[in-house]
């Protein structure tokens, strides 16, 4: 039986096997003139009856395109029953984050069941995300650099506003790159209403109402909109300081702020930069966490990148990135 | 102007390059479409049309601008052309004169003839009343300037007097690029001139006044400018529009002979020139460079295209290269269903030309009955003053105008029908081709960057439709109008379907067969004779003169008319064939290009890779250089100056003087 | 008028309770243009999506763009939404038109390092202006189409061409 270790690369003859028949092949992926991928590709015979049942595709990718592979992916597609339909899909992910030639970042995702979703996904190294949740689309790495989550287990309970793990249940990475406030909504709705909704649904029941261009996004003055519509009372207003935040938090309600998302995705993080001015990205606040007086977090639940489940920032950072949106809020209660 | 010719050159060298590029990639097809383009790109000329009343030194004015010591065109004080002449670029000058002749069966003959000789055939002088019976002079010589491809036509005198030379003249309008509208500084513009000039302005917008002999009137600014002002009434167009450019024939011929430099500044020809040829140079860029720059990249990205797609099949493998494969198969067999004797098509058209066919006829009896009205309620309100020369030659002038604006009209509706037709006929048999995502999908590989493999439909028809040459046709413009003018409607055919090539070739077909219209000229000329023959006429004689003058001008229009409908339903059926079968021949291409990658082993796979990533960058790099060339095109077009690589800072101006800013 | 700080209307715009109402907040303001309308000087500053994928910044095509009059930023004199525009039907907006930083931009390693560009490019947009408002010949031109064919993103640079031709194309030499 092919061994689940296999793939961790924990065992040698997995490469051995790879190596003699596979050539790679050298792909401009994104047409910039510089080869970016090279991918191999092979057939495996996984129950030993001499008919190919497995097919492994390995991608080495150079992300930051200085030559180097800094990412090698390694997709094991499974048709056991030879009916022609995958039945079990796995992925592993080995990255080299800092550049330094040493893989530092793991990430497994398995599809036992054959839907077509990744039912597990795990990650060691330099990143973590959450823990096991489900997703439709293979691990991708789109995540904040500067984002640590939210760990209940070193909080005091006493010391932190908002009820953060209700919360954290409720995200998900946006499905769109222009559905942020759609999908913090959503959160909000979910979290007062205890109901589940598709950010699909929402999406279209926005654009519908005009308050959401799938080509652009939401304006400001939109976000809670949807909010309303669902029978939520909401407030909106500017100038807010971190109280009134957890002012809102402590009555039951649920938040929404805009944020400069260049600020709070890369904190400290000077080689990575983006062009442009004054973006705002919209963020379910879910909690204050005073646990250590000096260093206090805020919570968030930021739909736009793959570990923004219960993100935390020091309040300071986000207090910055808070006031370009001029201390914008939405608030909502049931 | 030397910017423009470089442009042209430009132009030939990235399409030359082109055509070796697609050629080295292995794509015969499309290195045959580039050659096409490059062929007809280099035949196409620009008609610069010299008008104006007779004796105003239209002949002197040509003979100075082409800068030949020895005079082209007969210019003699007694002496009056009554002949269109054309002039055109040829490495050995030869002249012929096309006589009409029935005995021949295209109607005409073809007589060399020298340069001392022409003024026996194309002046009053050598050839009073044009006995001779000479439709047209077509002179080609070895001169500089016309050898980037302008034609200049000089035509006979227009005025009161001349009904049929105006009317030969009106039919070169449609399709001159530019009218040089002479007047002189003896005397001011007449009535009769600006009759011509309104006329003329339907069907050409693009007009140079110079004015001649400025050398005999030292108060030459007055008559301009009271030209100017006649014109711009007469025409509903600003002043400032108006462009008259005051010169001397006589000085700059006397400069060719002597060299003397006052006699060039005298001349003013500079500004004339400058004006003329700048002018010419902005619509061959627009009309005759960019159709052919925009084919010949879309040859490239096609191949382009193709490239794409077999390095997506390189790192795919499995599945969707036999896939491809099928749907080109199955493509190919139902364009060559289309070929088909039997298919759908072919019926249809047929049938639209019977339907055209009628439709036209009907259109004819309307010009006909609505010219006999004209004529009876003429004749009823002026009874018998209608004898009066004066009158009658009027009359028989509106008659013309209804005529030949009935003519037009027709030419519209077979030229919107026709249009109509090929696009209905081009999106049925769908020349275009994409593959289905889902097969790609279904791999679960999704590379960044483009996937969709798309072979272009052809887009550049559009483009072509609406620059390409709007079609008339001239009844009474006898042969030389209908050598470009029957063409015209195969023409703009040509251009949708195939792009210039076809319409370059369906433009001589039309050449030769519009040469032999003749005929209708003579109706018109006839008619006076007849009349004039009277030493007293009766309105009874002038009623039937112009009756049968309307009848056979009529006859004979649906004469050139059915004959021209006939000719386009042979050649857009073999045209369409033609195209299906190219189109075959270029997927087949393909897919052999395709099916070479799929049978490649799996270790040559690298190697394919790296060449396919090779050629695509030679193609990015050459369409690079296409969209370049088109910025320089179009902004030397619109006149705007053309950005150099390093801008230079505005200097200091003068207190007071205008600052201006070049992104403004 | 007084001396215009281009910086700072952009700023005061992103900031303002129209950007508020009309654009989408996610958007990012891109490099602006100086055209005239009539006798009026005036700002077209054009808004697009930026994400995140696989560790690269995402550039999406130019999304709409807002003109108010120099002189007079509080009045609106030209808003578009590009992809509602029959002319600009033929870009895919739920793609990324390209991504940053471009190879102009390989120099360039740090976030301070790009905003200190970018704020000099702003002060050359001033210094254009003043020129402008005191007819005097605009001195820094060819430094400023040095650095702005330096910071153009190439991926966005069709886009910018149909906004305003003119402007880019002077300025924007890639």
């Amino acid at each position: 039986m092919f061994d689940f270790l296999d793939l961790l690369g924990l065992n040698n003859d997995l490469n051995d096997e790879l190596a003699p028949d596979a050539e790679p092949m050298g792909l401009d992926l994104d047409g910039d003139g510089q080869v970016d991928a090279a991918v191999f590709q092979d057939v495996l015979d996984t129950n030993g009856d001499g008919i190919p049942d497995a097919l492994i595709t390995e991608q080495h990718l150079d992300l930051d395109g200085d030559g180097i592979v800094d990412a090698v992916q390694v997709d094991v597609s499974e048709d056991l029953d030879q009916d022609g339909i995958e039945d079990a899909h796995t992925v592993l992910l080995t990255q080299d984050t800092d550049g330094d030639g040493e893989p530092d970042f793991l990430q497994v995702g398995e599809d036992f069941d054959g839907d077509g979703i990744l039912d597990a996904v795990e990650s060691a190294g330099a990143m973590s995300a959450g823990d096991a949740f489900d997703t439709d689309d293979i691990a991708v790495n789109a995540d904040a650099p500067a984002y640590v989550n939210f760990d209940p287990a070193s909080a005091d309970p006493d010391r932190v506003v908002g009820d953060p793990v209700s919360a954290m249940d409720d995200w998900h990475w946006q499905e769109t790159d222009s559905s942020c406030a759609v999908a913090s909504q959503e959160f909000v709705l979910e979290e007062l209403t205890g109901r589940e909704f598709e950010e699909s649904e929402l999406r279209d029941l926005a654009e519908e109402h005009g308050w959401y261009d799938p080509n652009g996004g939401t304006a400001m003055d939109d976000v809670g909109n949807l909010l309303e519509y669902m029978g939520l009372r909401v407030e909106r207003s500017s100038g807010n300081s971190i109280e009134d935040l957890e002012k809102c938090l402590a009555n039951g309600g649920e938040v929404i702020v805009g944020v400069d998302s260049s600020e709070i995705w890369m904190g400290q993080n000077d080689e990575f930069f983006f062009p442009g001015m004054d973006a705002d990205h919209a963020v379910q606040v879910i909690g204050i966490d005073r646990t250590d007086p000096d260093q206090p977090m805020v919570i968030l639940n930021d739909p736009g990148c793959t570990n923004g489940c219960g993100a935390v920032l020091p309040m300071e950072v986000f207090q910055h990135a808070w006031e370009d949106s001029g201390c914008f809020m939405v608030e909502a209660y049931a | 102007m030397a910017t423009f010719f470089e442009l042209n050159r430009s132009a030939l060298q990235l399409m030359e390059q082109s055509g070796a590029l697609a050629k080295n990639l292995g794509f015969e097809v499309a290195a045959g479409s580039i050659q096409g383009q490059i062929d007809a790109f280099q035949k196409k000329k620009l008609m610069v049309v010299v008008a104006g009343e007779a004796r105003r030194g239209k002949s002197s004015l040509l003979n100075a601008l082409l800068n030949e010591a020895q005079p082209l065109f007969p210019v003699d004080i007694n002496v009056c052309t009554n002949v269109v002449t054309i002039v055109q670029y040829g490495e050995q000058e030869k002249i012929e004169a096309y006589i009409q002749d029935a005995t021949h069966e295209q109607g005409y003959r073809i007589e060399a003839i020298t340069r001392e000789r022409i003024p026996d055939y194309v002046s009053e002088q050598g050839n009073p009343s044009n006995y001779k019976n000479v439709q047209l002079l077509n002179a080609f010589i070895p001169n500089e300037l016309l050898r980037e491809g302008v034609v200049f036509v000089d035509t006979p005198g227009v005025g009161s007097l001349n009904v049929e030379h105006a009317e030969t003249t009106y039919s070169f309008l449609p399709n001159a690029d530019l009218l040089l509208f002479v007047c002189d500084a003896d005397s001011g513009m007449t009535e009769s001139e600006l009759i011509f000039l309104k006329r003329g302005y339907r069907y050409c917008q693009n007009i140079l006044y110079p004015l001649t002999k400025k050398d005999l009137n030292a108060n030459y600014p007055a008559i301009l400018e009271d030209n100017r002002a006649k014109i711009s009434a007469a025409l509903e167009i600003p002043a400032e529009d108006v462009q008259i450019v005051p010169v001397s024939s006589m000085a700059k011929l006397r400069f060719l002979k002597t060299g003397s430099k006052t006699m060039y500044a005298n001349s003013n020809f500079a500004a004339l020139e400058e004006q003329l040829w700048t002018t010419i140079a902005r619509r061959r860029g627009e009309i005759l460079i960019s159709p052919y720059l925009s084919a010949v990249r879309e040859e490239l990205e096609k191949i382009l295209d193709n490239l794409k797609a077999q390095c997506l099949l390189l790192g795919s493998g499995q599945g969707v290269a036999p896939q491809l494969v099928e749907e080109l198969n199955k493509k190919i067999a139902a364009l060559e269903t289309l070929q088909d004797s039997s298919a759908g098509w072919r019926s249809e058209l047929n049938l639209f030309f019977t339907v055209l066919q009628n439709d036209v006829s009907a259109q004819q009896r309307e010009i006909a009955a609505e010219t006999q009205t004209l004529v009876d309620k003429q004749i009823s309100a002026m009874g018998s003053k209608i004898c009066r020369k004066a009158n009658y030659v009027s009359l028989l002038s509106n008659v013309n105008d209804v005529l030949s604006r009935g003519v037009l009209d027709i030419q519209e509706n077979i030229s919107d029908k026709i249009t109509e037709q090929v696009r209905r006929q081009t999106e049925q048999s769908d020349f275009g081709l994409s593959v289905n995502q889902d097969i790609l999908d279904k791999l679960d590989f999704k590379p960044e960057g483009e996937l969709q493999v798309k072979f272009t439909k052809k887009k550049t028809s559009d483009k072509l439709v609406k620059k390409g040459r709007t079609i008339t046709m001239n009844s009474m413009g006898g042969s030389a109008a209908g050598m470009i003018i029957g063409g015209a409607a195969g023409g703009m055919l040509g251009f949708y379907i195939g792009g210039p090539v076809l319409a370059y070739e369906f433009a001589q077909a039309g050449a030769a067969y519009g040469l032999s219209l003749g005929g209708l000229l003579g109706g018109t000329k006839g008619c006076m004779e007849a009349l004039s023959r009277y030493d007293e006429l009766d309105v009874g004689t002038v009623r039937k003169a112009l009756t049968q003058h309307i009848t056979a001008s009529v006859s004979g229009m649906t004469r050139v008319v059915s004959n021209t409908i006939a000719e386009l339903r042979v050649t857009m059926t073999s045209g369409f064939e033609q195209q299906l079968k190219l189109r075959v021949k270029e997927l087949r291409e393909h897919i052999a290009k395709i099916q070479k990658n799929i049978d490649l082993a799996r270790n040559e796979n690298m190697q394919a890779a790296a060449k396919l990533k090779d050629q695509i960058a030679q193609l990015q790099k050459q369409l690079a250089q296409f969209e370049r060339l088109d910025e320089a095109v179009a902004s030397f077009c619109s006149g705007e100056k053309l950005q150099s690589t390093k801008a230079e800072p505005a200097k200091e101006t003068e207190k007071g003087a205008e600052v201006t800013y070049g992104f403004l | 008028m007084e001396r215009v700080s281009i910086y700072q209307l952009v700023s005061q715009l992103n900031h303002s309770e129209q950007r508020k109402r009309m654009i989408p907040q996610e958007l990012v303001s891109g490099w602006p243009c100086i055209r005239k309308i009539n006798k009026t000087l005036c700002i077209t500053i054009p808004y697009y999506n930026r994400a995140v994928h696989d560790g690269r910044v995402a550039l999406y095509p130019l999304y709409c763009s807002v003109t108010l009059p120099v002189g007079n930023p509080d009045r609106l004199m030209d808003f578009t939404i590009y992809p509602n525009q029959r002319d600009w039907d033929d870009l895919d907006y739920s793609k990324p038109a390209g991504y940053f930083k471009h190879e102009a931009l390989a120099d360039v390693k740090s976030g301070t390092e790009y905003q200190t560009l970018c704020r000099q490019l702003y002060d050359f947009y001033d210094q254009m202006v003043a020129a402008i408002l005191e007819k005097k010949p605009f001195a820094a031109e060819t430094q400023m189409i040095e650095l702005f064919s330096k910071l153009m993103e190439p991926c966005h640079y069709p886009q910018y061409l149909r906004i305003n031709k003119k402007f880019y194309s002077y300025f924007c030499q890639l």
